[in-house]
């Protein structure tokens, strides 16, 4: 997740841990590595949520990696794993700092990134929505220089929006999503991606929630702690990797594919991913699989469930996203039934992320930055 | 009373800007390396009493020792105006690391709170400039000073070595002597050579027996290249491979007279295809389902040179090379083979699945004899060692492991790469192994230690292939960086 200094990365990673550390409605939870690391990141939410103060500002010397699994436990109590995830936390000044010294270390780590999560302040865009100085400084500074790294990775993008909590009283997702459009950086990004077909979002998360705290003149947060945090919404960007990865290898495959057929095939327009993909290799899944790279090579009924799924042309996208919500949750349920192993947890697992990203499509379909 | 010379140095962050070092040596700032004290200076609040001890390793001004305390910056003992806790502009409470550095290694250094004191406050001086700061500034110099040795000393907090380089390091707080290695790893130096670019992604390479031919596929190319003359022959050639075409790997026969594989041909048909390395006449056998159905994978031939085994989505299928029919399949149900071996009394076939699952096969009976779940992914490969006794399996699953041929059983992990495991083969000797992964790497274990003794890195992607050349003094590999690699021990 890069994101600059105060942005919230550690505090969202916090918060996603603490709501996934329990299956709840969810239907899954993640454990980490290592009992010292659970106790951090334990530990960072106690003080997140009871004490007066903020976690201080990760410092230049943590480039912490949290490696969670996401585990699920079936009705009759066994629990299996289903699949894992690494998340780097860092210092922000480490992307931001025009003096900073190479570190190739730390660059291959981005450079190797599954997906990068843009993590926008929403402090600082409630401040550039406002056209305060503080708004406008972020967004010709610490806005273009993650944006630069992020035009640098060929992998999936999404931008995150912290402190949800702060804008959404004022002003609506798409308003923020209209402003941020009219910085040519972010445009340009956003303009690329849809070009290649790669998934791009723009999901608001709040890691405490409505009414926990509240933003003072000086621009620091003061807690009530008159109530418990709320996390909200800070499970999406996990639940979107994986799908939308599929999702951009497939894009992939089909234009190599398109590349190297003699005659090229008129792709009708609002085919849904499926046709497009019959259409191009008509074999079938098995084909399909072989291709995706090897952690990708699910069994048959999951990638179908991925395929089926994926990404609609935009003007059916939320009418389709009301829908597929019942499907979905049924779907969810089927699957912890049929959880017996780590196969069988992985299907569920990604039932579960198909569900929360269609009710992410469902509740804000602005979120998608495809633009039409 | 010793003296040392000491620099005094400060990590911290203002209201505008991140984590950073502010105060550095003069032949640090010298040296563009000041961001290192960032890295290295970390911990949680100093409990009274105690400070840090860091020794640095391999920066680039030399190896450091760090001793430093982490306080709560204040109004109070930065001089800056307010009261209380400085916060940044998010209302976080703000650090000072804060101490002392020594060039070199320095462990009998003994400091004292009233030294890191005293050069605190010279610290926050600088820290009073920084703190309005909202541009990136180069840290400011701090000169040498004289640091005694007191009597009355911080508890040191020691915490790990600190690797500038991100080597491992070889301490000299070692107590234990560094063990004398074995003959063997004390040869374990080797020297590669690329052998030459193809026009595509190296999927399969193969040695004959005698050490004097080797061949290697691309696309649908196979070529035979005679080690000694460096004659190259292109035994077959029928264009590039299409996306989601699958490549078989090349196997010679015991007698280095023949090769085979698989390959799909006109309308989308499977083949096993065999040729005599000298009249370079070719076998084509079919009956491999068409297309997907039926893509070959995994090739073998007895060691008699006298039956091809070839498996893939369909089963394994078993060819007589003298009459040029189909011999027979497996009669019990497999699922996708991805690995086949045989036992050198060519009796035994022994498959790996995409279930991760390795079949003992009675070739006469074509029966199943024994199934074991071996792996958690897809097995790739399997090599069984010249005395016939050991099998080794790698996979998706990134292990290679050992078994016991007689009895079927699991001997060990034999170790790992960090993504899937593409090759495996023994040496001629059977005492050494060698892998090749998707993390580029080619690796050599010791069987009877069960120890790897190589890493050689040259390849610039997945490593598809590997082999020795007969003497166990040569690794072959071939990778989807288009390239060969010879690997000689030094």
């Amino acid at each position: 997740m890069l994101g600059p200094s105060g942005s919230g990365k550690t505090v969202f990673l916090a918060s996603m841990f603490k709501k996934l550390s329990t299956q709840g409605e969810l239907g899954f939870f993640l454990e980490v590595d290592g009992e010292e690391k659970r106790k951090r990141l334990v530990n960072l939410y106690k003080q997140i949520a009871v004490e007066e103060k903020w976690p201080i500002g990760t410092l230049r010397s943590e480039v912490s990696e949290w490696i969670f699994t996401c585990r699920v436990q079936t009705p009759n109590l066994p629990i299996y794993s289903a699949c894992q995830f690494e998340y780097l936390d860092y210092a922000g000044g480490r992307i931001t700092d025009e003096l900073e010294e190479e570190d190739r270390e730390f660059d291959d780590k981005i450079k190797h990134a599954d997906t990068l999560l843009g993590l926008l302040d929403g402090q600082r865009l409630r401040a550039l929505m406002r056209n305060e100085q503080l708004g406008l400084l972020w967004a010709i500074g610490d806005l273009p220089n993650m944006l630069t790294v992020m035009q640098r990775s060929v992998k999936p993008v999404h931008f995150v929006i912290s402190k949800w909590d702060v804008l959404e009283e004022e002003y609506s997702l798409k308003e923020i999503r209209d402003r941020l459009l009219q910085i040519d950086e972010f445009k340009n990004l956003v303009n690329l991606r849809n070009q290649a077909g790669s998934p791009i979002r723009l999901i608001p998360v709040s890691a405490v929630g409505k009414g926990f705290a509240t933003l003072q003149p000086d621009g620091s947060m003061v807690k009530s702690l008159a109530s418990l945090p709320h996390p909200f919404q800070v499970e999406v960007p996990l639940a979107c990797i994986l799908p939308d990865m599929i999702q951009v290898h497939l894009e992939e495959l089909i234009q190599k594919r398109q590349q190297e057929l003699s005659t090229p095939l008129e792709i009708k327009p609002n085919l849904s991913f499926w046709d497009r993909l019959g259409q191009v290799f008509g074999s079938g899944l098995r084909t399909i699989r072989e291709l995706l790279p090897r952690k990708y090579q699910f069994a048959d009924e999951l990638l179908e469930n991925l395929v089926k799924f994926a990404e609609e042309p935009a003007q059916q996208k939320q009418t389709s996203a009301v829908r597929r919500t019942e499907e979905l949750r049924q779907e969810q349920a089927a699957s912890l039934k049929a959880v017996e192993d780590e196969e069988t947890a992985l299907r569920h697992v990604v039932n579960c992320f198909l569900f929360i990203k269609n009710q992410l499509d469902s509740k804000f379909p602005e979120s998608n930055l495809k633009l039409l | 009373m010793t003296m040392f010379e000491a620099w005094s140095f400060l990590v911290s962050r203002n209201q505008f800007l991140d984590y950073r070092t502010v105060v550095a040596p003069n032949f640090m700032c010298e040296a563009g390396a000041t961001g290192l004290l960032a890295k290295a200076a970390e911990g949680d609040l100093s409990d009274p009493g105690i400070a840090y001890y860091r020794e640095v390793y391999g920066s680039k001004v030399g190896d450091l020792t760090l001793v430093f305390q982490v306080v709560e910056a204040t109004s109070e003992n930065t001089g800056i105006k307010g009261s209380g806790n400085l916060k940044d502009a998010f209302g976080r409470e703000i650090f000072l690391i804060e101490g002392i550095a020594l060039k070199g290694i320095v462990q009998n250094v003994f400091v004292s709170q009233a030294i890191l004191d005293k050069i605190h406050l010279e610290l926050a001086k600088h820290y009073q400039e920084f703190w309005s700061q909202a541009n990136s500034q180069p840290a400011t110099a701090s000169k040498l000073f004289a640091l005694s040795n007191e009597n009355v000393k911080l508890e040191y907090k020691v915490l790990k070595e600190y690797s500038a380089s991100g080597k491992a390091i070889v301490s000299s707080r070692m107590e234990t002597p560094i063990e004398t290695k074995n003959s063997t790893e004390q040869q374990c130096f080797w020297q590669s050579s690329p052998t030459g670019n193809c026009p595509s992604e190296v999927v399969s390479i193969a040695c004959s027996s005698d050490g004097s031919l080797i061949a290697f596929r691309y696309d649908r190319t196979v070529v035979i290249r005679n080690l000694h003359t460096q004659q190259t022959d292109k035994l077959y050639s029928e264009g590039k491979i299409s996306l989601g075409d699958s490549s078989a790997p090349l196997v010679f026969s015991n007698n280095g007279r023949l090769l085979a594989t698989g390959m799909i041909e006109f309308a989308d048909q499977n083949t096993v295809k065999v040729w005599n390395i000298n009249t370079k006449q070719e076998l084509s056998f079919h009956g491999h389902k068409p297309s997907i159905l039926g893509r070959i994978r995994a090739i073998a031939i007895t060691p008699n040179n006298e039956i091809v085994i070839s498996g893939g989505d369909d089963g394994i299928k078993i060819w007589d090379i003298k009459s040029g029919g189909e011999f027979g399949d497996f009669l019990e149900h497999s699922s996708s083979v991805k690995a086949i071996t045989v036992s050198k009394d060519g009796q035994t076939i022994i498959s790996g699945e995409v279930k991760g699952v390795i079949k003992f096969w009675d070739l006469r009976s074509k029966r199943l004899i024994q199934s074991v779940q071996a792996h958690s992914l897809p097995i790739n490969s399997i090599a069984i060692n010249p005395n016939g006794k050991l099998v080794a399996s790698c996979s998706d699953d990134c292990s290679i492991k050992l078994w016991d041929f007689k009895n079927r059983s699991e001997v060990c992990v034999l170790g790992q790469h960090s993504e899937p495991i593409n090759s495996v083969a023994f040496s001629s000797n059977g005492k050494l192994i060698v892998s090749g992964a998707d993390d580029h790497q080619v690796k050599v274990w010791e069987v009877l230690s069960k120890k790897c003794i190589a890493v050689l890195t040259g390849h610039s992607r997945a490593v598809t292939s590997v082999a020795f050349i007969p003497g166990e003094q040569t690794v072959l590999s071939g990778s989807r960086d288009c390239t060969m690699r010879l690997w000689y021990r030094a």
